[in-house]
């Protein structure tokens, strides 16, 4: 069942089937309808001519003439053109030469009313009989009610019906399974572009492939565009990873060989040793955080920036209890961008635990949203940045093991994670006397 | 003062255990889960220090239910996952500080130091009580602003009582919170450093420090100093 084209011949199958059944029946209701009919005006014909051709005789003989027949059939023995006259006893009086047995008797009906049936007979076989009942004015005496009864075998036309819905459902039927045949076929050539998609796909895993092709039908576009990223991605991120980790190797292995040489050469204070550690730490910490930035974002739910800025604000109360800091915090609950919480958090956690650590004892944190950015203020009454210096403080390419003592990365790193959600991190002065950061990130949709 | 360390690395836990020790703590240390917890449920502690990857129970979740469980004693994160949002889910989880791997132990002692005063409501390292005053971070005591010379194991019953200024401690409460769970405990011995506290503090029974409430225990009896320098 999970097959796009198993679903689709399994609901073709049962609306054909639906149809079909439905136009049968009806067509055979309409053909039934139409043919009794026609049979009832044949019949009713012959009726009349009958009446007109009837003389019964005082003693109640019925004199019809051979050649007075409505049906020159009636006068052939079996020829299944049959007709009788039955008096007020019911008892036949006259008979076509045709009839060799009685025909059924069915004495109810009124004076002028017509009775048509399909009758079976163990002689005759299938039967349609019209019956009609006359009163015959007798000589001087009263009037006689007498039935007339025509009668005209149905074997062939049943025969013939039988034959008409046999066809019928053969046609419906080749019908039904030519279109069945030629809907597998359309959905052969409309699945092919799926059918190749995942053969692509395959390829790519096999590396005979770099990435999907462009053209492609509209509908599938938007797919294989998100497959091509995401291939990109991935592929990009491996290679940060392994770059990461070649740096992480080269610049681990300076420090690891002062200490090794130490061992052999012990450093004159304990100094030497906490030193290399440190810069060990700081190298381990900034390519961690590094690995994580500088892929583009794909496909991010909206966040509301608010309640993680609730959140780090907690935080940085908890730890920076004993510095009495008073936070103040304006964003409208309802600003929200495409951003990851793990990076919105490790945003606001480098940004503010910055202003923490610098002496700020006052904290605001504000947005605004337009059509194009959502922008996020974080001011402080700190001391500020340094003049001329926030270039150097932003700059991402410096290697930790080239960066200077106390040169924090939280800043390089908060503006590429920024940056991989196409938004941009600036440094200002703040009106509150310290350092503004301001986050712009592009407005969700 | 008590701490517990749940730490599973042998060497980085004693370490700590040793660090702490020359600092006059009691230690309870474990270096699992389930002996973390069971020590963290059962043993009068003053602060905890908790690595969040640990063999057999989490740390996160020995916080939780520490905390569930109505424990109020600090307690301090250690960890190697320096992402902010470990620090905030620790936090938020109960804890009330964090500090990431590698440390110094100097950094370790301050962060405890400060968690332990925040418990009395200090806000700086300084207990100052006028005429009495507490320099935690060095340990040491003045009166009248002469240093007054005082044993470790004196300095500990002296800070234990100032962070708890007001409350009543029982002698039995006093021990556990001073000394480890395997040590002879006396309290004739406690009443003999009580005794010699008073006196050094106090020689002239003017200040009146501690006061002993019979058959109850003792009571840090000065009043906070009206102006706070923080």
């Amino acid at each position: 069942m999970n097959s796009i084209a198993v679903r689709l011949l399994l609901a073709a199958s049962i609306v054909l089937a639906l149809f079909i059944s439905i136009t049968i029946y009806t067509i055979q209701s309409a053909v039934d309808i139409r043919s009794e009919q026609a049979q009832f005006t044949r019949l009713q014909g012959q009726m009349y001519a009958l009446l007109g051709a009837v003389d019964i005789d005082a003693d109640g003989t019925v004199n019809v003439a051979v050649e007075d027949l409505p049906n020159p059939l009636m006068a052939q023995p079996m020829s299944g053109e049959y007709a009788e006259i039955r008096d007020n006893q019911a008892q036949k009086s006259w008979s076509t030469p045709s009839l060799a047995a009685e025909l059924p008797n069915d004495p109810e009906g009124a004076i002028g009313e017509w009775r048509y049936s399909n009758e079976e007979t163990p002689e005759l076989g299938p039967l349609f009989v019209v019956r009609f009942a006359v009163e015959w004015q007798m000589n001087d005496g009263p009037a006689m009610p007498y039935q007339y009864v025509i009668a005209s075998s149905s074997a062939e036309f049943i025969q013939r019906r039988d034959q008409f819905n046999r066809n019928i459902w053969l046609a419906m039927l080749s019908m039904g399974g030519l279109m069945l045949m030629l809907m597998t076929l359309i959905l052969a050539w409309g699945l092919r572009p799926l059918r190749k998609l995942s053969s692509q796909l395959r390829e790519i895993e096999a590396g005979e492939r770099e990435s999907l092709p462009t053209r492609l039908p509209v509908e599938l576009r938007p797919l294989t565009g998100s497959i091509n990223t995401l291939i990109a991605t991935e592929r990009n991120r491996r290679k940060r990873y392994r770059n990461t980790l070649d740096d992480l190797a080269h610049s681990l292995k300076t420090p690891l060989s002062v200490l090794r040489n130490m061992s052999v050469s012990p450093p004159d204070s304990d100094d030497e040793i906490s030193g290399q550690t440190e810069r060990m730490n700081e190298i381990v910490s900034y390519h961690i955080k590094r690995a994580d930035a500088g892929s583009k974002r794909l496909l991010t739910p909206p966040l509301p920036l608010s309640a993680s800025i609730e959140r780090m604000i907690s935080t940085m109360q908890k730890v920076y209890a004993d510095q009495a800091i008073t936070f103040e915090l304006q964003v409208d609950p309802e600003i929200s961008a495409r951003i990851d919480a793990a990076d919105w958090l490790e945003i606001l956690g480098n940004l503010l635990d910055n202003a923490c650590k610098y002496g700020a004892t006052r904290i605001a944190v504000s947005a605004d949203t337009s059509d194009e950015f959502t922008s996020v203020l974080i001011d402080d009454d700190g001391p500020g940045f340094p003049p001329n210096a926030t270039e150097k403080l932003l700059d991402r390419g410096a290697r930790a093991d080239t960066r200077k003592e106390g040169q924090g990365i939280g800043l390089a790193v908060s503006r590429e994670l920024i940056e991989n959600y196409g938004g941009a991190l600036a440094l200002h002065q703040s009106p509150m006397g310290g350092a503004r950061i301001r986050i712009d990130l592009p407005t969700w949709q | 003062m008590r701490a517990l360390i749940i730490e599973d690395e042998d060497t980085l836990r004693n370490q700590i255990v040793e660090a702490l020790q020359s600092e006059g703590f009691a230690i309870d240390a474990a270096a699992d889960g389930v002996e973390g917890l069971y020590l963290a449920r059962e043993m009068p502690i003053d602060v905890a220090i908790v690595d969040l990857g640990l063999p057999e129970i989490d740390g996160m979740e020995i916080i939780k239910t520490v905390r569930d469980e109505g424990h109020l004693y600090p307690i301090l994160i250690l960890t190697a996952r320096d992402r902010w949002q470990d620090r905030v889910e620790g936090l938020e989880a109960g804890a009330d500080d964090y500090l990431g791997k590698p440390f110094h132990l100097e950094e370790l002692l301050a962060r405890l130091r400060a968690l332990l005063r925040r418990v009395g409501g200090w806000a700086q390292s300084q207990l100052d009580f006028g005429q009495m005053r507490i320099e935690t971070r060095e340990q040491q005591v003045f009166v009248c602003d002469a240093e007054i010379s005082l044993t470790a194991y004196e300095y500990k019953v002296l800070e234990y009582l100032a962070l708890h200024a007001g409350e009543v401690i029982s002698k039995p409460t006093l021990l556990d919170h001073l000394y480890e769970e395997d040590t002879e405990r006396d309290t004739n011995v406690l009443e003999v450093f009580v005794r010699r506290l008073r006196r050094k503090l106090d020689p002239d029974s003017t200040l009146n420090p501690i006061e002993t409430l019979r058959g109850r225990g003792y009571r840090f009896a000065l009043e906070r100093a009206a102006t706070d320098p923080a």
